[in-house]
């Protein structure tokens, strides 16, 4: 929108004043020319997507920007295209100072009396044009750097004089293209693609997320206050507030009904007890696993039956996601940056299960950690890859639970004793029957386990060795866990099938992470 | 099209910057900071001998609690106040 023009017919040339020009911000909102122009001079760069010239000046002007800002030239440019394809156009040229949108019909180009783009004017702080600058033109902006007081030397290193092309002219501008060419220009803009346009912004963990509209937010938000904060998200320095949480949800695929199960897994992984900065930057694999206990499962319908720890129910699926892209994006714990992660694991994208209590004879996890039974509670756990540990053949409990103690023997590392961590294993309904035929207490299943963990130390000598073994005899004995209360049982899975699962711990004796339970509000 | 909100906190978006580098390790205070991960003592101390022996540092080390967890601001703050330099040994 202009409030005022000063001539249609040329281009505004050097000494007059320019016209006042109300633009898009790319984040929302409108902004004047001279409020982004501040107290002095500014080089506004008029470009437009589809023009390799104005890709150009954006991406070798990024190169003298914090050099002119310095010398007292704002850089602003002002893109003839949508703020998101205008954001696009910044983040692929690697440029990032500021930038506005100039919507239909593109009436500001028109007042500067733009021809062809990109075209620079160099404004003073009295508001009169000082230069102009049509297309590249590596020495006119080499000259305007020198006028910031930009050294040669400088100006030469940042603009290299010998970098092709010295000179490049310019597209056609928008204002000047007929009602015909218009359309065209926006049959163009139509190949916009909203999801390709979140990954290239690095929004998501390589999957399709859902665009974090505000209309979609503030649904994910409901009665909500989005202003909440509830703290830093490690291991960056991101401030989560419940509107960038509803963002990772959204993100995520989350349906509004699931936001208080996030909101409340939120605040679990951020206990510090839970130690999400280790969890995030260790080399090790592990992830936050969230399990669900209370009516909140039935009534998102999660799954913790059939398939509950492999995907294919949208509640698991997209709640694990939303912690994920929590961590990884307003809490920069992304692979290669905060992550340091050897080798990750498919659970890293995002794990979440519901305790299936209805195949259980025991109190609940939640139960089990103090929490009233019927009250919904999600539990965080810093948990690894899942480990199946098949035993279809063996009928007594004690044999059941030998096979369960072997296979959890190599959590972490098999000659690694003691762990000195709780552990985590998912019990299958059918090894559940057993000890419940048996009158057997997760109390009885957890000392057996203890117990048929137990080796020589002779036998724990080499590779990866807990700290003890070094000062005992070779005839001592150690047990992979120090108490059976470092057994953590939940039931979930299938009817039909003996297959228990071990979730194993990251590193223990305290240094690692404490699992933490949060209530859900009900809503 | 629909404007989006960001994921992002814009204040943590922010480069920090370098450092000024050192010109000469001659005569300048390193800090070699172990993570307390297994055999830290005895890659930093033939680290910290090289850079006493053939560059002329004045070495000196330091440790934080444990490699999980960031280290805590006393220990920020004597790294600040005790040294030229800081070297970090991370991971294994």
């Amino acid at each position: 929108m202009i409030e005022s023009s000063v001539s249609e017919s040329g281009m505004i040339e050097p000494g007059r004043v320019v016209p006042q020009a109300l633009l898009e911000r790319l984040e929302g909102g409108r902004a004047s020319l001279a409020s982004m122009q501040g107290d002095g001079k500014a080089l506004v760069l008029f470009v437009e997507a589809e023009c390799p010239t104005s890709r150009l000046a954006l991406r070798r002007l990024q190169t003298i920007a914090a050099a002119l800002a310095h010398g007292g030239v704002k850089l602003v440019a002002v893109h003839q295209d949508p703020p998101a394809v205008a954001a696009l156009t910044m983040r692929s040229c690697e440029a990032d100072f500021a930038a506005l949108s100039e919507p239909e019909p593109y009436a500001a180009s028109a007042a500067f009396g733009v021809r062809t783009v990109p075209t620079a004017f160099l404004i003073g702080s009295d508001d009169r044009v000082e230069a102009v600058v049509e297309g590249w033109s590596r020495d006119a902006f080499a000259d305007i750097a020198a006028g910031a007081a930009l050294p040669k030397d400088d100006v030469d290193r940042l603009l290299d004089p010998a970098a092709h092309p010295v000179f490049k002219p310019g597209c056609a501008s928008k204002n000047t293209l007929s009602a015909e060419l218009l359309a065209s220009a926006r049959a163009a803009e139509g190949a916009f693609d909203e999801f390709e346009d979140l990954f290239e912004r690095g929004w998501t963990d390589g999957l399709p997320v859902v665009p974090p509209t505000r209309s979609r937010v503030a649904r994910m938000l409901g009665d909500y206050r989005a202003d909440v904060s509830l703290g830093i998200v490690p291991p960056g320095t991101g401030e989560l507030t419940l509107e960038r949480l509803a963002v990772c949800a959204v993100l995520a695929g989350c349906h509004p009904s699931y936001f208080p199960v996030v909101k409340a897994a939120a605040h679990a992984v951020l206990d510090p007890a839970f130690n999400l900065h280790g969890v995030t930057n260790t080399t090790h694999s592990c992830g936050p696993v969230l399990i669900v206990n209370g009516p909140v499962r039935r009534r998102i319908g999660m799954n913790s039956g059939m398939n509950c720890l492999g995907g294919w129910n949208r509640a698991n699926a997209t709640i694990g996601r939303a912690i994920r892209l929590m961590s990884g994006l307003t809490g920069h714990g992304t692979p290669g940056v905060l992550d340091r992660s050897t080798m990750g694991q498919p659970g890293k994208i995002g794990f979440c299960f519901a305790e299936n209590e209805e195949a259980s004879p025991w109190e609940s996890l939640a139960s089990a950690r103090g929490f009233e039974p019927g009250r919904s509670v999600v539990t965080a756990y810093a948990g690894d890859g899942p480990l199946t540990i098949s035993d279809h053949y063996s009928r007594d409990p004690e044999e059941v639970a030998r096979t369960i103690a072997l296979g959890g023997s190599v959590a972490f590392s098999p000659h690694f004793y003691p762990l000195v961590t709780d552990t985590v294993f998912v019990v299958c309904p059918e090894h559940v029957a057993t000890f419940a035929q048996a009158g057997w207490s997760k109390r009885d299943v957890a000392e057996r386990i203890v117990e048929g963990s137990r080796r020589r130390v002779s036998d724990l000598r080499t590779g990866d060795q807990g700290p003890f073994t070094a000062s005992l005899d070779d005839d001592a004995e150690l047990t992979k866990w120090l108490s059976p209360d470092e057994i953590v049982l939940v039931v979930a899975g299938g009817d039909a099938g003996r297959f228990t699962m071990l979730l194993p711990p990251w590193v223990g004796f305290g240094f690692g992470s404490t699992m933490t339970s949060q209530l859900i509000d009900e809503v | 099209m629909e404007e989006y909100i960001s994921p992002y906190d814009e204040r943590s978006l922010g480069k920090s910057p370098l450092a000024p580098r050192l010109k000469s390790l001659s005569g300048k205070r390193v800090t070699l900071l172990s993570i307390r991960k297994p055999k830290s003592a005895e890659f930093l101390g033939e680290l910290g001998r090289i850079l006493g022996e053939q560059h002329g540092a004045l070495v000196s080390y330091d440790e934080k609690p444990t490699f999980t967890r960031p280290a805590p601001p006393e220990v920020i703050e004597r790294l600040r106040a005790g040294a030229d330099a800081v070297v970090e040994g991370l991971a294994d």
